[in-house]
């Protein structure tokens, strides 16, 4: 998740979802699934622009779970979860 | 046998609401960490200090109801309807509590999971229950005995997982002091007499591993 994150983030937050399923090297099935979790999650959201081309870029929430991604895995080890 | 020292009400309010502010300061302070990441193991770690601070929260209602009424335990008011909802409130959640921390360290390495809170709530409820229903100290000390060494056994089976990976600062060690002493106070509403002599020192060394757990939380969590 963070790795996925960090490529759209890394892309000047603007970035084509068949430009990020070629960047994260998943097979297309799998990307789906994550797609729509980080989507449906709040993480991620779609922009339009032109003639119906999408684009994704971060929420708020995507740069936060990134600025705190090492703070949760640190937590979560500490406390054995 | 005589108390080292008599705590007076003032102390028990004390400590309760200490107890009651640190379980919620836990609960609030990781809620951040769960809206992001939405992991499952720390849903039940923040449950279990949310169930921790009411069941506290009930503690005191008894104590203050015992202390109103002049008597020694709860069950002496048992034909106040209330008290039987107090005490069932408060065996219900301390039991969950205990549940949902084990269960925040157990989750991952059992398969079909997703039930099992379920059976959790129904065995917290069975406590509560036969609570009411037996008004006998050696009943309740022998449940509460039960209760340690399942948790024991629990965290026991937890920290020697094939999976499970030794680390410098194992908090197995604090959970289970935490455990001891949650079902100890349990034992003190239940059977008062039981631990009078040594209540203080039980105080003192809860309160200690509760901001030992606290001090941890607010670090690790960034407040």
């Amino acid at each position: 998740m963070q790795d996925t994150l960090k490529i759209i983030r890394d892309n000047r937050n603007f970035i084509k979802p068949t430009v990020l399923l070629r960047k994260s090297k998943m097979s297309s099935s799998r990307f789906k699934d994550y797609y729509s979790e980080l989507l449906s999650g709040g993480f991620i959201k779609e922009i339009t622009r032109g003639k119906n081309e999408r684009f994704i870029s971060l929420t708020d929430k995507g740069f936060r779970f990134l600025e705190r991604y090492k703070m949760i895995i640190s937590f979560i080890e500490e406390f054995e979860l | 046998m005589l108390p080292l020292i008599n705590l007076g009400f003032g102390a028990e309010i004390i400590y309760s609401f200490v107890i009651i502010f640190c379980g919620l300061m836990i609960y609030f302070g990781t809620k951040e960490l769960y809206d992001l990441s939405s992991y499952k193991g720390l849903k039940y770690f923040r449950l279990a200090f949310l169930f921790f601070a009411i069941a506290y929260a009930f503690r005191l209602l008894i104590q203050l109801a015992v202390a109103s009424f002049n008597v020694h335990e709860i069950m002496e008011l048992a034909p106040i309807y209330w008290s039987y909802v107090a005490l069932f409130a408060f065996m219900y959640l301390s039991s969950m509590s205990i549940f949902y921390l084990i269960y925040s360290v157990l989750w991952k390495n059992l398969k079909n999971n997703s039930k099992i809170i379920y059976i959790f709530h129904a065995i917290a409820i069975v406590i509560a229950a036969v609570t009411i229903a037996f008004n006998n100290s050696f009943f309740y000390l022998g449940l509460n005995a039960l209760l340690l060494i399942s948790a024991g056994f629990a965290i026991y089976l937890s920290s020697h997982n094939p999976k499970y990976k030794p680390k410098k600062n194992n908090f197995g060690t604090a959970y289970l002091f935490l455990l001891i002493f949650l079902v100890l106070n349990i034992v003190n509403i239940l059977v008062p007499i039981f631990l009078e002599t040594v209540k203080l020192v039980l105080y003192l060394l809860s309160l200690s591993v509760f901001f030992l757990v606290l001090y941890k939380v607010l670090k690790k969590s960034g407040n």
